[in-house]
């Protein structure tokens, strides 16, 4: 399957990475030549084939809805690019 | 006196007062010195501190980059994260720290765990202390290659599709993948959550077990470890195989293997068989689609996981270039994640987009 520019400029939008035109043209190879190889699952007799979606067999794990107390929010706010010690600074969506 | 004891060696020496944790420590730092300059295997190191009394205490260790450790600097190898300290540690770090562990520093992998040679970190690749101009495998090749060289006496690597086996396979190493929900991932920066399990690197089988008991068990932060207690692994050791079968599935022999590769399995085969096991061939008829199976899974999975790196809550950030929210996304991802992670996040993004979920 081949990947043409412009749907590896789609792509990488709504992966919201920012690609150069080299790279654009870089991924466009690769990516379609990972779609190939991976093709091949196409010709797999799955038939009879029980489908795995987990392996440990637990279900339904919940933990008690207690509160606890967390006492990072300085160290958190710290870790932002962008704060002034109260709230993390975003920029305006429009 | 060497820097290749195993912990239980270090173990006596400290009890028999042959010498100290700090002088244990210092053994390894210098060790750190002489090396690591042309291993890589070091992206942080840390100063000494005391561990509690415990099972490790004294026992100078060293941790993946891609577990946090609080206060401690932990970058995934990648420039998106080359400024962040954790607030918290990870499970495994934490039980490791009630163990009386000392913390040499944070080593050294490929970028978010992606990649088996360690070529695709950010901040350089690390070289096979064996013979350096080959690699150390990945991608936990800076926790191998520190462990092989006698920089560290243990170390902790994660495993995600052979990220602890194959770097200790190429280090000479033990290397141990654990079951899928024995040991927590809470703390770990996730790959791919279907898969991660985080394990220990070891210079003995016996070190390897004892490390196992420690980090393994069920933790509240992970719901898919498992309730099942926890064994003690080193008591397991003295015994014999008798009773054992072990299988082997014949399609993992596959072409292109190496003479010395087949003939150590061989060895181990024999081994385990003089202790008592017996050996029946098996099949496992899908071996073959293995990997481009794991080239639609992780990639999906890595997307996901990777989308909360935003440039908003923590690590770089390009709000200065940005013209709005959209933009700060695109920019701060777009330079602070390397070739290799691109790629997988946007083949994952590709994967499970409208159009072309259901062909995957």
């Amino acid at each position: 399957m081949k990947l043409s520019k412009e749907q590896v400029q789609h792509i990488a939008r709504l992966a919201r990475i920012q690609l150069t035109e080299k790279e654009v043209e870089k991924y466009s190879k690769e990516l379609s030549a990972v779609l190939d190889y991976i093709d091949q699952l196409n010709t797999v007799d799955t038939n009879g084939v029980s489908v795995t979606r987990q392996a440990t067999g637990l279900t339904n794990i919940t933990r008690r809805d207690e509160v606890a107390a967390s006492d990072l929010r300085d160290e958190l706010l710290k870790a932002a690019p962008s704060s002034d010690g109260e709230t993390v600074n975003v920029k305006a969506i429009l | 006196m060497p820097p290749f004891l195993t912990i239980n060696e270090a173990r006596d020496k400290l009890r028999e007062k042959e010498l100290s944790a700090e002088e244990l420590f210092a053994m390894h730092e210098k060790r750190i010195d002489e090396c690591d300059s042309e291993l890589n295997a070091f992206l942080t190191r840390t100063p000494y501190e005391e561990g509690t009394a415990g099972p490790l205490h004294g026992i100078p260790g060293a941790i993946k980059d891609v577990l946090l450790t609080r206060g401690v600097k932990t970058t995934a190898s990648s420039k998106i994260l080359e400024t962040y300290i954790p607030p918290y540690d990870a499970t495994v770090v934490a039980k490791l720290k009630d163990a009386g562990y000392s913390l040499l520093g944070k080593t050294n992998c490929d970028e978010f765990a992606m990649g088996a040679s360690n070529e695709s970190s950010a901040f350089g690749p690390v070289k096979n202390p064996w013979n350096t101009a080959y690699v150390p495998g990945g991608s936990s090749g800076g926790s191998t290659a520190a462990v092989a060289a006698g920089e560290a006496m243990f170390a902790l690597g994660s495993d995600t599709g052979g990220s602890i086996r194959q770097p200790a396979g190429f280090c000479g190493v033990v290397g141990m993948k654990p079951t899928y929900g024995r040991v927590s991932r809470y703390g770990l920066i996730a790959l791919c959550s279907s898969f991660d399990t985080v394990g220990p690197i070891t210079r003995s089988v016996r070190d390897a077990a004892k490390i196992l008991e420690i980090i393994a068990g069920e933790d509240q932060n992970d719901a898919t470890t498992l309730p099942a207690p926890v064994p003690k692994y080193t008591q397991a050791l003295t015994k014999d195989l008798k009773g054992v079968t072990i299988g082997i599935p014949k399609e993992y022999f596959a072409e292109g293997m190496e003479d010395g590769v087949r003939a150590r399995v061989e060895e181990a085969r024999d081994v385990c068989r003089s202790l008592g096991a017996t050996f029946k061939e098996v099949s496992l008829p899908h071996t073959q689609y293995a990997i481009p199976v794991y080239y639609i899974l992780l990639p999906c999975e890595a997307s996901t996981n990777l989308a909360r790196f935003d440039g908003i809550r923590y690590g770089a950030s390009h709000h200065d270039v940005a013209k709005n929210l959209l933009e700060v996304y695109e920019h701060t991802r777009g330079q602070g994640f390397g070739a290799e992670v691109k790629r997988r996040i946007m083949l994952g993004t590709f994967a499970l987009s409208s159009g072309y979920y259901d062909a995957y």
